[in-house]
């Protein structure tokens, strides 16, 4: 209590500091916030353009499943999907796996197949959202003809659902047992291990498939994003050590400043000790002032964008508790070399002063 | 009791050394109310701030109640301030802080709990008690010493060391501060002054004269 309440009647001498570490700490607050989500917007990007998403597309319709099929078990891949395509007009039939497990679909009314509708190959049909029109707007459970026969309405993906391997928007979804004749055939699927065209040889033709992989294009993106986020914390990080180095200048000069008080201090009995934790609290108080200030202007500007902008970001409080540890400790090691000089003045230099 | 024996302190500047006292001898008992007066130079203000530990010594000894304090540790040299309350000619106040709370400034340190009535019945007795939430800036020069009299006032003290406490005062604030230190002297305490004020020096119990870093009676 009265380390605040001596804190409050010398606020004229560090009203600067805590403006200033304020400002310093409220930008390294938002570079993290920021670049956090925009990394995060980052991914959601990436994954609806599917960029993690391999793909066998087979040249060669004589080329069996098995074979494939083999590949994926040698290599340990559980996860693969069908999709086969054949281009009808202005629109394609596919009819595949229950691919909404590998694409992240939005949906604008109903859902995907199922592993059962997909296994007992139901009478059933998801639209792309430009098909969705052309049939003029039906309900979820409305039948609809295609190619002259009925299927029952599922689900409609949201308009410009598309990404590296198809337009969605075009497509009619039809469960995997549906041959349309004459059909591109695809596989996707997700890999940990690195997956090459060398690797498929062994079991299909050169002139047969293509390997399609966006893995690299993935982590150089991840890469890339990761570097300019360090990049810009460190820039942010090197404000507040500015402003750091001002709370050593700050206390320095206030030293010379205060000696009278240190002189009286001494004279009512304190030790070198009780002015070194005087000063040294002086400086973590003004710190946590500032976090308090830095991190209520960031709640603001927060608020702000989400009325304005409608963007809802919240700060990741893992990275950003660590970080803010780190400016504490800091700004406390700074304040040490301050109080251990305020701490040494004696009375009579003080009092002379 | 205060015993100096053979007690000297030179001041080293760059050009020049300055015997501030030379071989000091002086015994002061307990509850004694003594002034010391001298010319400015005489070294009575470094005797002062050497009886309250401010200052070394650089020959001989210094004894409080047996203990010498010449040999004192910085603990026990704190210890020791304590136990001693210092008036200053410039009063030394905090002007940032509310007369009430620089009154406390006397208790703060000593860790001791300060009972908020006695700070009170002090400063009624002082007659500043409708001071107490106004600034030392706002304040005469009398108001100000009997806010530092009261700051040590606060916890008890056996030694009170006096520089010049009415040497920026006028006569009716002087002797008003005057007959304060009577009242402490009374009360038990133990009281030095330093002065270059005749008047000032005859309203103690026994007058030590300095002149050139000597004591002369």
């Amino acid at each position: 209590m009265f380390l605040l309440k001596q804190l409050y009647y010398q606020r004229k001498f560090h009203l600067l500091t805590l403006l200033a570490n304020s400002v310093a700490i409220f930008l390294l607050l938002s570079v993290q916030t920021f670049s956090d989500y925009l990394l995060e917007q980052l991914q959601q990007q990436l994954e609806s353009l599917a960029i993690g998403v391999e793909t066998i597309q087979i040249i060669n319709n004589n080329v069996s499943d098995k074979n494939i099929e083999m590949f994926f078990s040698d290599k340990g891949i559980d996860e693969f999907y069908h999709f086969n395509l054949k281009e009808f007009g202005d629109y394609n039939l596919v009819n595949c796996d229950n691919i909404a497990e590998i694409f992240d679909f939005n949906y604008y009314m109903g859902y995907f197949f199922s592993d059962y509708q997909i296994k007992y190959n139901d009478n059933v049909v998801v639209l792309g959202y430009q098909l969705y029109e052309s049939y003029s707007y039906p309900q979820i459970g409305d039948f609809i003809t295609i190619n002259g026969a009925s299927f029952k309405l599922i689900g409609v993906l949201k308009s410009d659902t598309s990404n590296l391997y198809f337009n969605a928007d075009k497509c009619v979804f039809f469960p995997n047992g549906y041959d349309f004749g004459n059909m591109k055939r695809q596989y996707f699927f997700r890999s940990e291990i690195v997956v090459e065209e060398s690797d498929l040889e062994y079991y299909l033709n050169n002139n047969d498939y293509l390997l399609v992989s966006q893995k690299e294009s993935q982590k150089s993106f991840e890469i890339m994003g990761s570097l300019i986020k360090n990049i810009l914390l460190s820039l942010s990080f090197i404000a507040v050590i500015v402003a750091f180095i001002g709370i050593i200048n700050n206390s320095l000069s206030n030293i010379d400043l205060r000696k009278q008080e240190i002189g009286i201090k001494k004279a009512m009995g304190a030790t070198d000790k009780d002015i070194y934790k005087q000063f040294l609290s002086e400086v973590v108080l003004i710190i946590l002032l500032s976090l308090l200030l830095s991190l209520t202007a960031l709640y603001l500007v927060l608020f702000l964008m989400k009325v304005t902008l409608s963007w809802t970001i919240i700060p990741n409080w893992d990275n950003c508790g660590d970080l803010l540890f780190a400016v504490v400790l800091l700004g406390a090691i700074c304040g040490i070399y301050p109080a251990i000089k305020a701490g040494k003045v004696s009375i009579i230099s003080a009092i002379r002063h | 009791m205060i015993e100096l024996v053979n007690v000297s302190k030179i001041y080293r500047l760059s050009d020049r050394e300055v015997m501030a006292l030379d071989s000091v001898n002086l015994t002061i008992q307990n509850n004694d109310y003594v002034s010391i007066v001298g010319h400015s130079g005489s070294g009575k203000s470094t005797l002062l701030n050497i009886l309250a530990g401010y200052e070394s010594i650089d020959d001989g000894q210094y004894y409080y109640n047996s203990f010498n304090v010449s040999k004192f540790s910085k603990n026990e040299l704190n210890k020791f301030n304590k136990k001693i309350g210092f008036i200053f000619q410039d009063y030394q106040l905090l002007n940032y802080m509310p007369v009430k709370e620089n009154i406390l400034l006397g208790s703060i340190y000593t860790k001791k709990r300060t009972n908020k009535n006695k700070l009170i019945n002090i400063a009624k007795k002082l007659k500043i008690d409708d001071l107490l939430n106004k600034y030392p800036w706002q304040l005469s020069g009398g108001e100000k010493q009997r806010v530092a009299i009261a700051r040590i006032l606060l916890t008890k003290k056996t030694l009170i060391l006096a520089d010049e406490p009415t040497g920026a005062l006028d006569k009716e604030n002087a002797l008003m501060i005057m007959s304060l230190f009577e009242e402490m002297h009374n009360n038990g305490m133990t009281i030095i002054l330093v002065t270059h004020d005749e008047k000032v020096a005859a309203c103690s119990k026994r007058i030590i004269r300095m002149e050139n870093g000597h004591v002369l009676t």
